[in-house]
């Protein structure tokens, strides 16, 4: 009689688990943290971060599905968290794609200087493929080292000593 | 099936009950600790009206001081602060609670046929953490106050020395206030209908409050945080957002719009649900488009978390952030556009009362479509370079938050008033007052779009004499008078009709939906036997037969 | 012989299943509202570290992975032990396991007491070196020493050498090689630039630091919060309130703390292992 939705779902409520189950996922679980902590040792660069947030979601989603009962429940509830994830995306999105694409040229402003840059930048690109290793962040150190430091007296300050106050040697640098 | 659409005939007809939810028990403590979901809308009531006042005293003391060029009333500090004030004041403590929390809790569920929200405790719990939320405010005020702009923008606000950290807190406090209720309205709509009512059964407010929920559920965490991290900016000196120390300021303004952008579908959305109520119970008709106006809602809620960009065109924000924000700002004008081309088309051959909530609604309609056609001109890119941070904006908001929500609550008060105290207002009373403050709204507001559109820039505590805003700013300030007028001849309209109001009907509009079915005032638990509900709320009989509520209250089949 | 209380629905509710499912949806999007909270500091992380990923590199090796991974192993038992009391009282018809639920929520208590003694140890280690956020880090010369200390080992190079200023000047030379001459000279040099560059940002590790103490310690309060939870669940679980009809509180307790889990296992790589 009553209209409620996903009142009387299938498996409503009431799903046990069986205790098995529980500790078979307790097991992947530890496996997974052993796993991880293991990764870390190497380093894949950049693919770190994937590599230990693939694992992440692995266990995460573990742990969602079975102890917190996702699968067998109301699929309301899964849908909640479901949304409430997507929403999370968003909040990274955006950001990202803001900070991503900020150091990139306005095509409106386009003209010769800028065109010279984008020339230095893709070559810098090119020969920090090949040297990925010896390198490291390239793209980045080039682009202030090469402006900074040659151009900037006053950028290129020394490494602070560590007896100085170096809030104070940061604001005289500006 | 077409016998139990009328509601019992003895109920309707029957006399009076003498107890009802105001009178069912007695004291302070019974109101301050009440688990009444009427109770607690309308203590919410009573309290918003006098942020609202108090709101809106702020603003006719910005609108005094730029009447004349330089000092006319309070020198430049007092000035940044009391604009502050209102905008924190009109946002966090009228707007956003205003129709969901004071109109919404006390219709809703009577709306779905339900005894109370699904948590009663955790409603009252959020009423006392808005009042808690409301005094850290006012003493923040008292204690000095602050002049960021609601907008607490860094570095400035992590910087300047004022009462930030406590204004930030109290706006935090308040966040959870906006989460208890919309995660109550969520809960309450999806397991607390009547037999009966479904999905395409609810009344179009309730939709809009869930969409509301929604987004309130999912943003205000976001305004959480990022006020937690101001707060810990200033105390610990955190430095995300502080480029002297390594952060990044936009960063802020992406936290900030997070939340704020789609916070100001939290301010309309619940308007745009009580105008789909007032537009077709006072046309007779049948709402056109119900599933569209409806699954609207949802579409606003969503694409409100995918545009907050076009806040931060010039803020340093990458270029190609801001034209993917731009074209996704558009998308909201779909949803918007469906809602306004649905009512004018409800309106269409109806039989058509101007009665005071009517009257609110077609101000709505009138100046929400200004408003929303303004936002276009804003949300793209290039138009919004020159417009941005004028005049021009604070109109278009003006005319979205005030001439859309503020219009559309008044619209609800009026509409709700019988059913909330028994008692009718004097209609010719509420239609001047309606009609007054339509003509001061846009006295104050219109002149501001042509100003800023020359360039007046907002929040600036002064202009030139030689620059020709002046004329453009008295008017404006003349049309906040008129306002103030017609709010007072509502107010003492309202008041006085408590004391010497006429009894109001069960129901006086001859609406359709379920909280009209039951006595007025309602009794304590709205209903003495659950409705069963057998059609949809807004399927009017022809214009001239009485219209009765959606179901009856026998369960019985 | 029945040692439980038979639970009575609020009066607005049709039947117990409509108010437990009510009460679960709820606690759903409360949980939502939690996890929306901490992505905030997520998404500092995430900018954070990329507008300085060299200093977040160093600063985030000086976190001992150790005490990180036993606090992982403590947290996920204990959502194991949450998990299993949940289903002690699904399981619970006559109030036969009353102590089962008991000792499980206990346990799991216990686990958490565990996790805050640990980051006790933790956060005075790190308050001792002085690796704090913003205003603390600045006050503590000795924080940065610890972080060349850290690049040193990083990069295996000298410290004293590299930030003379005979070095600098021989860099900069260099570098304004590079204008005209490309790339083999700037290859020559990156790697001792980058170890320049990374000293630097030495004074930006108060960042990392900063975003540390904000998610570990706004997920140690959320650790109290459902330490105290859960205790309030054991008090009335060990009234026997719970059984195979009511279980409810069990049930959103443990929910709370799985969350509490939930955000550990993405917080523990990022700050301890990435």
């Amino acid at each position: 009689m009553s209209q409620h939705d996903t009142h009387h779902d299938d498996h409503g409520g009431h799903h046990v688990t069986p205790l098995w189950l529980y500790h078979l996922i307790f097991g992947g679980l530890l496996c997974l943290t052993v796993i991880t902590v293991w990764i870390a040792q190497f380093d894949f660069g950049p693919a770190n971060t994937v590599i230990a947030m693939f694992v992440a979601t692995i266990k995460a989603s573990l742990v969602a599905l079975f102890f917190m009962h996702l699968l067998h429940d109301e699929r309301l509830n899964a849908l909640t968290f479901g949304f409430g994830l997507l929403f999370v995306c968003l909040f990274f999105l955006f950001p990202l794609v803001d900070i991503g694409t900020r150091t990139y040229i306005d095509p409106i402003k386009d003209n010769a200087s800028i065109l010279k840059q984008e020339k230095i930048v893709k070559a810098q690109e090119v020969h920090a493929k090949k040297h990925k290793k010896a390198l490291g962040n390239l793209s980045n150190l080039y682009n202030r080292s090469f402006m900074n430091v040659a151009e900037d007296e006053a950028e290129a300050k020394p490494v602070p000593a560590a007896t100085t106050e170096p809030v104070e040697g940061d604001s005289t640098a500006k | 099936m077409s016998s139990n659409t009328q509601a019992n005939p003895e109920y309707q007809l029957g006399e009076k009950e003498s107890t009802n939810y105001i009178n069912a028990s007695k004291g302070l403590m019974s109101w301050l600790f009440t688990i009444d979901h009427k109770r607690i809308g309308l203590m919410y009531l009573f309290t918003i009206m006098g942020t609202f006042a108090l709101g809106g005293f702020l603003a006719l003391a910005v609108r005094l001081e730029l009447f004349t060029p330089g000092q006319t009333i309070m020198g430049p500090d007092a000035y940044n602060r009391v604009f502050t004030l209102h905008g924190l004041v009109m946002v966090f403590l009228f707007i956003i609670p205003g129709i969901p929390a004071a109109l919404g809790n006390f219709v809703m569920p009577l709306m779905l046929g339900a005894k109370d929200v699904a948590f009663p405790k955790l409603n009252l719990a959020s009423f006392h953490i808005y009042v808690i939320g409301t005094v850290m405010a006012l003493y923040t005020t008292l204690d000095g106050g602050v002049d960021t702009g609601w907008t607490f923008y860094t570095p400035y606000s992590s910087t300047i020395d004022s009462q930030v950290v406590m204004m930030t807190m109290s706006a935090f406090v308040l966040g959870f206030s906006s989460i208890f209720t919309g995660l109550n309205f969520v809960v309450t709509i999806h397991k607390m209908r009547a037999p009966g009512m479904t999905w395409d059964r609810l009344p179009l407010f309730v939709w809009a409050l869930y969409a509301t929920a929604i987004i309130q559920v999912m943003a205000t965490p976001v305004l959480g945080i990022t006020l937690l991290l101001l707060a810990m900016e200033r105390v610990m000196g955190i430095g995300i957002f502080d480029p002297a120390l390594g952060g990044d300021p936009v960063l802020f303004q992406h936290f900030f719009w997070f939340y704020s952008h789609p916070a100001v579908y939290i301010m309309i959305l619940p308007g745009m649900g009580v105008m789909s109520e007032l537009i077709t119970t006072f046309s007779r008709k049948r709402i056109f488009g119900y599933r569209a106006i409806a699954l609207s809602s949802i579409a606003i809620a969503v694409i409100s978390f995918l545009v907050w960009g076009h806040h931060m065109f010039v803020s340093g924000q990458s270029a190609y952030a801001g034209m993917v924000f731009s074209f996704l700002t558009f998308l909201v004008a779909i949803p918007s556009g469906i809602k306004i081309i649905n009512w004018s088309t409800t309106l269409y051959k109806g039989a058509i009362s101007l009665d005071a909530p009517m009257v609110w609604a077609l101000s709505f309609l009138i100046l929400f479509t200004i408003g929303g056609l303004t936002g276009i001109f804003l949300g793209a890119l290039g138009t919004d370079i020159h417009l941005h941070d004028t005049y021009f904006v604070v109109a278009h908001f003006h005319y979205v938050m005030m001439g859309g929500t503020a219009m559309a609550f008044f619209g609800g008060m009026h509409y709700w008033w019988p059913k909330m105290f028994g008692k009718m207002y004097n209609e010719f009373a509420a239609r001047l007052a309606a009609w007054t403050v339509f003509v001061g709204f846009n006295v104050t507001f219109f002149p501001q779009f042509i100003m800023g559109s020359r360039g007046m820039p907002r929040r600036y505590y002064d202009y030139l004499p030689e620059s020709g805003y002046q004329i453009f700013h008295q008017i404006s300030t003349v049309g906040s008078w008129i306002l103030l007028l017609g709010m007072l001849i509502m107010a003492v309209n309202l008041f006085s009709s408590l004391k010497n109001g006429k009894e109001a009907s069960s129901n006086p509009w001859e609406a359709r939906s379920l909280e009209w079915l039951t006595q007025s005032p309602p009794i304590e638990h709205n209903f003495h036997e659950i409705p069963t509900v057998v059609e949809g709320p807004y399927e009017f009989p022809i214009a001239t037969a009485t219209a009765t509520p959606q179901g009856a209250e026998s369960s019985d089949p | 012989m029945s040692t439980i209380i038979t639970h009575e629905h609020a009066h607005h509710f049709y039947d117990n299943e409509q108010q437990a499912s009510s009460a679960k949806l709820g606690m759903w999007l409360f949980l939502v509202t939690e996890v929306l909270l901490f992505s905030g500091l997520f998404v500092a992380y995430t900018v954070v570290k990329s507008l300085h990923p060299e200093m977040w590199r160093v600063a985030s090796s000086q976190l001992d992975w150790v005490m990180g991974s036993v606090n992982t192993l403590v947290l996920i038992t204990s959502s194991w032990t949450v998990a299993l009391a949940v289903r002690a009282a699904q399981t619970n018809e006559k109030g036969e396991k009353n102590s089962q639920i008991v000792g499980l929520l206990a346990f799991t208590i216990l686990c958490a007491f565990g996790f805050l003694i640990v980051k006790y140890f933790e956060y005075s280690h790190k308050i001792h070196d002085g690796l704090l956020w913003g205003k603390s880090y600045f006050n503590h010369p000795e924080a940065i020493e610890h972080l060349k200390e850290g690049i040193k080992q990083t990069f295996s190079m000298d410290v004293t050498a590299l930030s003379s200023p005979e070095f600098l000047a021989g860099l900069k030379a260099h570098t304004a090689a590079g204008t005209h001459d490309g790339q083999h000279l700037i290859h020559h040099y990156a790697s001792t630039v980058t170890y320049a560059d990374t000293l630097m940002t030495v004074e930006q590790g108060h960042l990392f630091f900063g975003v540390y103490f904000l998610l570990t310690g706004l997920h140690g309060i959320h650790v109290v919060i459902g330490m105290s939870v859960l205790a309030w669940v054991l008090v009335l679980a060990q009234k026997g309130r719970f059984y195979k009809d009511y279980y409810t509180p069990v049930e959103l307790g443990g929910l709370y703390w799985h969350l509490v889990d939930l955000i550990w296992i993405y917080l523990f790589p990022l700050l301890y292992l990435v």
